[in-house]
């Protein structure tokens, strides 16, 4: 009886043009658009900065800057207005003396004028910044040479930067963060449909009626609603994990770096399709539980918006944070956990205490909202229109 | 048979009790053709819901050949074919043969019972036309006739109609009517609720009056009509009504 409750559920809900755009069509634009962002972020071909001066640069300064591939000056009359107008990313004031000032190691001020708020400008700074420490080293390591001072007194040390994974760690750092927002999206956008029309739908047109008048009991109506609502959800999930690689690894140069799992591909998969489905079906249980509550598909609606909210909002807590940083904690908070996993799989992490720990907490909480939704369905008052 | 003893139905409003339906005792016999006349609000609908094993009573016992509504709602249900009026609630994008098939299912129909009760009732409501067509497209008496073929789909053996041919047009409602002598010939039993007086004249053998949850009047037609010495039904249920509330 189970299987027929929950054929002519899918049958209806594949024939629902909305529920079809908000399963696929949706997810798929949001996806795609959204890797292009993230890969024009890590992107460091293409973009050009002007950096404005008010008069010839000295030649070594000059040919300092020219080295730099994303910049290129430019003389304005007015470079800080320039800036001011977008016309420039950055100024750079150097005094017409800079060359007399250097020789006769007389002390003097540069300005780098930009606007920190603008992308463009803030990287433009920062390269302008970074050819002046590096000119300015050079013209000390001179001095001392000249002075026959060894470079050693002034410099004890010296600092070199490794990242742990050079080549995956800013595009893993960024899919992290996009990738569990995106499959828990969909799968909240994927299901609400079904459930919105399930439930409070079949209120709406009176149809729970004549279900209920069967004789089949209420738990086999419910479960069937479920199973058919969390289906979506799934195939929601996964189609929004399949699309992120395969736009990932076909249209993206740097983005696709998070997805060399080398040995750990198999785990991670397996691992991600078992949080598909287990989000799949809790997100599908509080769906139902509200669609049950609620008088009309108007009213369910509005709470849904709770439902969107909540699995997004715990991407902020963690966003900062290394995946090797999580404690047994953060895999106890529902949706938290969420996060967490799926960051500590697209590093390579594969921790079978977290997968535990994370299953366990939303299996509770499914078990929760099940029953919750059961509760209310047993009562006449929820189900049976006034 | 149904019976109903010392049955009652309360609902909370709010923080007010309402008593929709009030201790009711009555027995409704096999083959016996019953309508149900009542004001709006009179506890009509709630009494069919609960022969019909869908709202518990608050009080009393209903059963239904023998099975308790309470402690055996599938036997009942199996047992009985209900049409609540207005809204139809059929599934809009599934056409009206997959809407009878899937109830066919839910009422543990085979295959070849279901596509044998379809061809039967497409038939008789000559629906054959439309069988495989999306019922969102359909009239609104297009869609009644599905509907009912729907509370009959599993063949039961009583019948409950509530305001069955409310937005029906005359062709409908006719072709409904001829309907019920059909399922009077058949042996079934039949109660609904209806407003018209005249639909209750022509297919009932005898009436329950309801008002304001309390039955005031059950009993043969023809009974009635000699204590009241009149045959206008609505006369008879008027002046029952000011008796009742005075």
């Amino acid at each position: 009886m189970l299987s027929h409750i929950y054929k002519k559920e899918m049958i209806d809900a594949l024939r629902d043009r909305k529920t079809i755009l908000l399963t696929i069509l949706v997810p798929m634009i949001m996806m795609l658009g959204l890797v292009f962002f993230y890969e024009s972020m890590l992107s460091d071909k293409g973009e050009q900065y002007t950096l404005a001066v008010g008069h010839s640069l000295p030649p070594a300064l000059e040919s300092k800057l020219n080295e730099i591939d994303e910049i290129s000056v430019k003389t304005f009359a007015k470079p800080e207005e320039a800036v001011d107008e977008g016309k420039a990313d950055a100024y750079l004031n150097v005094p017409k003396e800079f060359d007399s000032y250097v020789n006769s190691m007389t002390p003097f001020k540069v300005d780098v004028y930009g606007n920190s708020i603008d992308q463009g400008s803030s990287n433009a700074m920062q390269l302008v910044q970074s050819a002046l420490d590096q000119y300015k080293n050079e013209i000390v390591q001179q001095r001392l040479t000249n002075k026959h001072i060894d470079q050693s007194v002034i410099q004890p040390f010296t600092i070199q930067q490794k990242e742990a994974d050079e080549e995956k760690g800013t595009s893993a750092i960024m899919l992290s963060a996009i990738l569990p927002m995106l499959i828990l999206t969909s799968i909240v956008s994927g299901a609400m449909p079904i459930a919105l029309d399930i439930m409070a739908g079949e209120k709406d047109r009176k149809s729970i009626e004549a279900l209920l008048l069967t004789p089949v009991s209420r738990n086999k109506v419910l479960v069937g609603k479920w199973l058919a609502v969390s289906t979506f959800g799934v195939a929601s999930g996964v189609f929004a994990l399949v699309f992120l690689i395969l736009s990932t690894v076909l249209f993206t140069e740097n983005l696709k770096t998070a997805f060399q799992l080398g040995d750990h591909m198999w785990s991670v998969i397996g691992a991600s399709a078992l949080i598909i489905v287990l989000s799949a079906l809790l997100i599908s249980a509080m769906e139902l539980f509200i669609s049950i509550m609620s008088s009309s598909v108007k009213e369910a609606q509005s709470y849904m918006s709770l439902v969107v909210f909540l699995p997004v909002f715990p991407m902020f807590f963690i966003f900062s944070k290394a995946p090797n940083q999580f404690d047994l904690s953060y895999f106890l908070i529902p949706f938290l956990n969420l996060h967490a996993l799926f960051k500590q799989l697209l590093f390579g992490m594969v921790d079978p205490a977290a997968i535990l720990s994370t299953s366990g907490t939303i299996a509770v909480l499914i078990a929760i909202f099940f029953l919750l939704a059961r509760a209310c369905f047993l009562k006449d008052k929820w189900v049976l229109p006034k | 048979m149904i019976t109903l003893t010392d049955c009652s139905r309360r609902f909370q409003d709010k923080k007010k009790v309402v008593k929709a339906v009030r201790d009711v005792s009555l027995t409704i016999e096999k083959g016996e053709v019953v309508g149900i006349l009542g004001e709006t609000g009179a506890g009509k609908t709630t009494m069919l819901r609960m022969i019909a094993s869908l709202l518990e009573p608050s009080q009393g016992v209903i059963t239904v050949d023998g099975f308790d509504t309470v402690k055996q709602p599938a036997e009942v249900k199996q047992r009985i074919g209900v049409l609540f009026g207005g809204e139809t609630g059929l599934y809009d994008r599934m056409t009206a043969k997959e809407n009878l098939q899937y109830f066919g299912r839910l009422y543990g129909l085979n295959r070849h019972e279901i596509k044998a009760r379809i061809e039967d009732l497409s038939k008789r409501f000559g629906m054959r036309d439309y069988m495989n067509r999306r019922v969102g497209g359909f009239s609104k008496g297009m869609r009644q006739k599905v509907a009912i073929a729907r509370a009959l789909i599993h063949d039961p053996d009583i019948i409950l109609f509530d305001e069955p041919t409310t937005g029906l047009d005359i062709t409908s409602s006719n072709i409904f009517r001829e309907f019920i002598q059909q399922l009077k010939r058949e042996q079934k039993t039949i109660l609904f609720s209806s407003h018209i007086m005249e639909e209750v004249q022509a297919l009932c053998d005898s009436v329950i009056m309801i008002h304001s949850g309390e039955v005031i009047y059950r009993g043969a037609l023809e009974s009635l009509y000699e204590s009241e010495r009149s045959e206008d039904l609505n006369y008879i249920f008027m002046s029952k009504l000011v008796r009742g509330i005075s």
